[in-house]
């Protein structure tokens, strides 16, 4: 299952979306990170990846000046799962609007793929996915 | 009513007179002064209750007439009153319709930009100008979608978050009085908005700083 931290409104993901689910993925929306914890500890033993938006809500477990009133809120959300015992080996895709170098030298330095939406087809993601060896929840069988 | 206070008046009028020619034509009744000053009286009397009744009708039709002022006054304020809820109704009316029509803006925005994204790109193949192009017009569409936010309170709140920082990282300076005004317009209780879009306008200038040193 992907976990996908991004409070976008649905227009606006449903390339990416419906590529993923007609893929086979199930996907869970999270759209702040209270939502994304609640989901973590609900679905962890089922998540296998974790797509993650920078620009976010802060919700009521991030501090807002530490991501600066929500400019950088994926940014801290991803250090935690990093630096969580029970979330590190979860594999992250960083896939948002932001086109900063210092967010991509960062995504980098982590190993953390980074995907601008501005650039990435629902298709690229799909590779990504599969560069990282994420498997589809179920198989598709093409005619 | 007044019409008989009236004819009663002038019938007792008309009846003094008619005793003062009577008894001045009838010879067998002589009049002395007592009697001249009494049937005199009488005539008085009645030329005074005539007056009297003259002012009376006058009262009592000015105070009709007030009566008639003061409902006129009720029902015009209570059609005031109806007519504020009515053009109530229809602004509410009208702002949800133009809060449905931002929300279907934002909504084909998204489309397009998917659109461009998924196929146009795909269309460029190789070729790095289309793409580039592309990619600019992509950019351009968000920005557009991230205006949005500048109208006060026609988009739901999450929506209009959302869009506000976008515009940190796809505005240019010509966005910073809009976002001012949006400071100015918000009440007192929405710090949150106020706090984002002042992170907004300083990341755009941030940006620009950073363009202007490079």
């Amino acid at each position: 299952m992907i976990l996908w931290v991004d409070d976008d409104t649905i227009p606006s993901l449903r390339a990416y979306y419906d590529e993923l689910i007609d893929a086979g993925y199930h996907v869970e929306i999270a759209r702040d990170p209270d939502e994304m914890w609640d989901k973590l500890a609900e679905y962890l033993d089922k998540v296998n990846c974790i797509i993650m938006d920078i620009l976010l809500p802060t919700g009521n477990s991030v501090d807002r000046e530490e991501a600066d009133m929500g400019y950088s809120t994926g940014l801290v959300l991803l250090q935690h799962l990093k630096n969580d015992e029970k979330f590190k080996d979860i594999p992250l895709i960083i896939l948002t609007i932001l086109n900063e170098s210092k967010i991509k030298a960062w995504a980098k330095k982590n190993n953390i793929p980074f995907c601008n939406k501005q650039e990435t087809t629902s298709l690229d993601l799909l590779k990504k996915l599969k560069e990282l060896k994420i498997p589809p929840d179920r198989v598709i069988h093409e005619n | 009513m007044k019409i008989n206070y009236l004819i009663f008046s002038i019938f007792a009028f008309i009846l003094s007179i008619i005793a003062i020619i009577i008894s001045s034509t009838n010879n067998q009744i002589s009049i002395n002064f007592s009697d001249f000053f009494s049937i005199s009286g009488t005539i008085i009397t009645s030329i005074g209750f005539l007056i009297g009744t003259y002012f009376v009708i006058i009262a009592v039709s000015v105070y009709s007439q007030l009566r008639d002022i003061e409902k006129l006054k009720d029902s015009v304020e209570k059609m005031h009153n109806n007519s504020e809820i009515f053009f109530d109704n229809i602004q509410k009316e009208g702002n949800y319709i133009l809060s449905a029509m931002m929300i279907n803006m934002d909504d084909f925005l998204s489309y397009q930009i998917n659109i461009y994204r998924e196929t146009v790109a795909g269309l460029a193949g190789s070729d790095e100008k289309k793409k580039d192009d592309n990619r600019k017009r992509v950019n351009k569409l968000i920005k557009i979608r991230a205006r949005l936010a500048f109208r006060k309170s026609l988009l739901d709140r999450d929506r209009r978050l959302n869009l506000l920082r976008e515009l940190s990282n796809v505005g240019d300076l010509s966005d910073i009085e809009n976002l001012k005004e949006i400071i100015k317009w918000e009440g007192e209780e929405d710090q949150e908005i106020k706090e984002l879009v002042a992170m907004v306008i300083r990341k755009i200038q941030e940006k620009y700083r950073i363009e202007m040193v490079q």
